[in-house]
């Protein structure tokens, strides 16, 4: 249960004040498949940051696992992201000197020595996403949808509880955005693991089951969607 | 969400204790990262290398090569100039930097057997200073009797003198000069010199001398303003029965070989035993280390020595700026993969270890080349040498070093090249890594 209460943020730079999210309350349920929508400078990013623990919140509070996450020092909220955070990014930022399968097991390495469980892990993973075959390429050698597949790997080997994806489908084409939406939907589903993500891709909106509108640093818009419109939405644009 | 307990957020938890502990990622996995960074920009890391490289290996050979003059230096100072000390009287050794007549050893016979059956060779000499006439020239002269049946038991002029020269001979005034000063007269072999000087006891005295000889040795300042000539002759016309000083050769050193140049530890011992056996004898007499007569020699090298460091440090320096630029740049570029790194989970200290090791294995190749390739060049000055005849010309600067020399193998350069390049390296990895890291891992993300 991700539970974010009356949130601000306020950025300064020098004397003017950029107040990010002015009083933000969500409940996230555990294992949702969540999708946040909104204009472009609307707070999506700083949302997700402060909920994947790597910012902190002017005022209000994150509280994750019943654990507020105010009350952490850095290091203890690196421990935290380590063990129970995943991290799917805009533009992948895969390491482009490793290869797929050590992009993803140098993360479950954060966690876990014995090398062979790191290895079956790793292997499995790649497989759910579809690129068993491309292990020992590197990033350069992989197309956007298939760099995205290793970060979303990357993001799940740990097996986290929440997995944060800000805007996973921008830097690659529908078609492929689709695929990984429905990888990633696939994962939740069999792994109950939480998926945050943000997007301004209608879509993306469509596949998720809750949608949350963001707008100029509130939330303006909170729709549950039952699973059937879902699948019919996935059919329909597929 | 039993998962996402308490005990996760305020201490480490138990279960993955042993991967906690590890920073974030395994020493291994973060070596072979670094190696791996190395090959993304491969231009600037083999120019960063090469650079460490060429300084390291600049910086062995110039050590040797200065190291190697210094020896030589040394070595020529004491063959040409002070021998490897002197025996003189107790009133002179109070006063070192004048040399007078009045000190003389007058028991310089008895004294030089004493030495000789001691196993030190030994040559007795009288110092005096002049004015050298030539046509219509003339200049201020240092002269030397020197005895020329023993004078090369401990002195090397005879090996310094040009053809057709010929050696002094006891009673004949003849006269060797360095080729320096024939030039500035004009001199050439045969002709007459006049030198005038003050006797033992200070009346007014004229010479008249024949060239016999010129020499031009490797230490250049007997090729200038010193000439040679008979003892016999010296003293007959100084009006002297002893000596100023008995020059001492190589000193015995129990270890079967004599030891021509003798330093330290070694040399003062010696030098404090001769005094100690020698006192009882002859009361008048004390020894002398080469060292003390040559102090302004060493004060000059030891200001030298002070600038070649400074030297070598520039050096150093330079291949410090590449490296320095070189990791700035890479940790730049990779800011926002510290920021997934971190948003991963990984610690600061193993984001800095990439970096570390990076500039680290940087180091490692670069000295390792500049090792392999500056002994290469050593080993070359060692047992080949120089010419440096051509580099100063005629002029003394401080060093008794002319024509050829060789290098010296310095171990402990070779090994803190190695070990300094390795490690400071590291330790200017260290700079831009914290400053990356000392912004936030959102601002690492956002970085572009
Ligand atoms: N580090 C920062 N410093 C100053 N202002 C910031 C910072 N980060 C975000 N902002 C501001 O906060 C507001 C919200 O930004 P945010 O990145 O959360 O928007 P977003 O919804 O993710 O936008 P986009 O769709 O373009 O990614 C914007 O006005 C932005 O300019
Ligand atoms: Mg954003």
């Amino acid at each position: 249960m991700i539970s974010v209460d009356n949130v601000t943020k306020v950025y300064r730079s020098g004397s003017t004040e950029v107040a990010a999210l002015r009083g933000v309350s969500l409940q996230v349920e555990d294992g949702s498949f969540l999708a946040i929508a909104g204009p472009s400078g609307s707070g999506k990013t700083t949302l997700l940051n402060l909920i994947g623990c790597l910012d902190t919140a002017s005022s209000g509070e994150v509280i994750i696992g019943g654990v507020r996450v105010s009350d952490s020092n850095r290091k203890q909220l690196a421990l935290f992201r380590r063990h129970h955070l995943g991290f799917i990014f805009q533009s992948f930022n895969l390491i482009p000197v490793l290869t797929a399968y050590e992009n993803v097991s140098f993360a479950l390495s954060l966690l876990i020595r014995d090398r062979t469980r790191v290895r079956d892990r790793t292997m499995a993973i790649l497989a759910d996403v579809g690129l068993a075959d491309m292990a020992d390429r590197r990033p350069g050698e992989l197309s956007g949808g298939q760099q995205q597949r290793v970060a979303i790997a990357r993001a799940l080997v740990k097996g986290p509880d929440i997995v944060l994806a800000d805007e996973p489908t921008a830097n690659v084409d529908s078609e492929t955005g689709e695929g990984l939406l429905e990888l990633m939907r696939e994962l939740n589903r069999r792994h109950s693991t939480t998926f945050l993500f943000s997007t301004h891709d209608g879509m993306v909106m469509d596949y998720a089951d809750r949608l949350v509108t963001l707008q100029d640093g509130r939330i303006t818009g909170d729709e549950t969607r039952p699973a059937e419109s879902q699948s019919a939405a996935a059919a329909g644009s597929g | 969400m039993a998962s996402l307990s308490s005990r996760a957020l305020t201490s480490a938890p138990a279960a993955s204790g042993a991967a906690s502990r590890g920073g974030g990622g395994n020493g291994k996995f973060l070596l072979r990262l670094a190696w791996r960074n190395l090959s993304r920009h491969r231009r600037r890391t083999v120019i960063t290398t090469v650079a460490l490289a060429v300084s390291v290996a600049v910086l062995i050979f110039m050590d040797s090569m200065l190291g190697g003059i210094d020896q030589e230096s040394q070595r020529n100072l004491v063959w040409y100039e002070t021998g490897s000390g002197r025996v003189v009287t107790h009133a002179q050794l109070e006063d070192l930097d004048q040399v007078a007549l009045k000190h003389e050893l007058v028991d310089y016979l008895p004294l030089s057997e004493a030495l000789s059956a001691r196993g030190i060779a030994n040559t007795p000499r009288v110092g005096f200073v002049g004015e050298l006439f030539f046509g219509e020239g003339s200049l201020p002269i240092r002269l030397i009797g020197i005895d020329p049946d023993t004078d090369e038991d401990v002195y090397r002029l005879r090996d310094s003198l040009l053809p057709d020269s010929s050696y002094l001979e006891a009673g004949i005034p003849g006269l060797i000069l360095g080729s320096w000063t024939t030039d500035d007269l004009g001199l050439s072999l045969g002709d007459f010199v006049e030198v005038r000087t003050r006797t033992r006891h200070g009346a007014m005295q004229v010479l008249e001398l024949e060239l016999v000889g010129i020499l031009l040795s490797p230490n250049p300042t007997i090729n200038r303003g010193v000439g040679y000539l008979p003892l016999d002759v010296a003293q007959y016309d100084l009006e002297m029965e002893g000596v100023t000083e008995i020059s001492l050769g190589a000193l015995p050193s129990g270890l079967g070989r004599p030891i021509a140049v003798p330093t330290g530890a070694f040399l003062n011992r010696e030098i404090e035993r001769l005094n100690a056996e020698l006192g009882a004898r002859f009361p008048n007499a004390a020894a002398v280390g080469w060292p003390q007569l040559a102090r302004d020699y060493l004060a000059l090298m030891e200001t030298k020595s002070s600038s070649n460091a400074m030297l070598l440090f520039l050096i150093l320096l330079i291949a410090a700026v590449g490296i320095s630029n070189t990791m700035l740049i890479a940790v730049y570029e990779r800011i926002r993969e510290f920021g997934m790194m971190r948003a991963l989970g990984m610690d600061d200290a193993a984001i800095r270890a990439t970096m570390v090791f990076e500039a680290g294995i940087i180091g490692l190749l670069g000295s390792m080349a500049g090792l392999v390739v500056g002994a290469a060049a050593t080993f070359w000055l060692v047992n080949w040498g120089i010419d440096v005849s051509g580099l100063y010309g005629d002029v003394s600067i401080g060093y008794r070093v002319t024509g050829e020399f060789r290098g010296a193998w310095n171990p402990g350069t070779l090994a803190t090249s190695v070990v300094f390049g390795v490690l400071a390296s590291m330790a200017i990895a260290l700079l831009p890594a914290r400053r990356a890291l000392r912004l936030d891992v959102v601002q690492c993300l956002r970085h572009e």
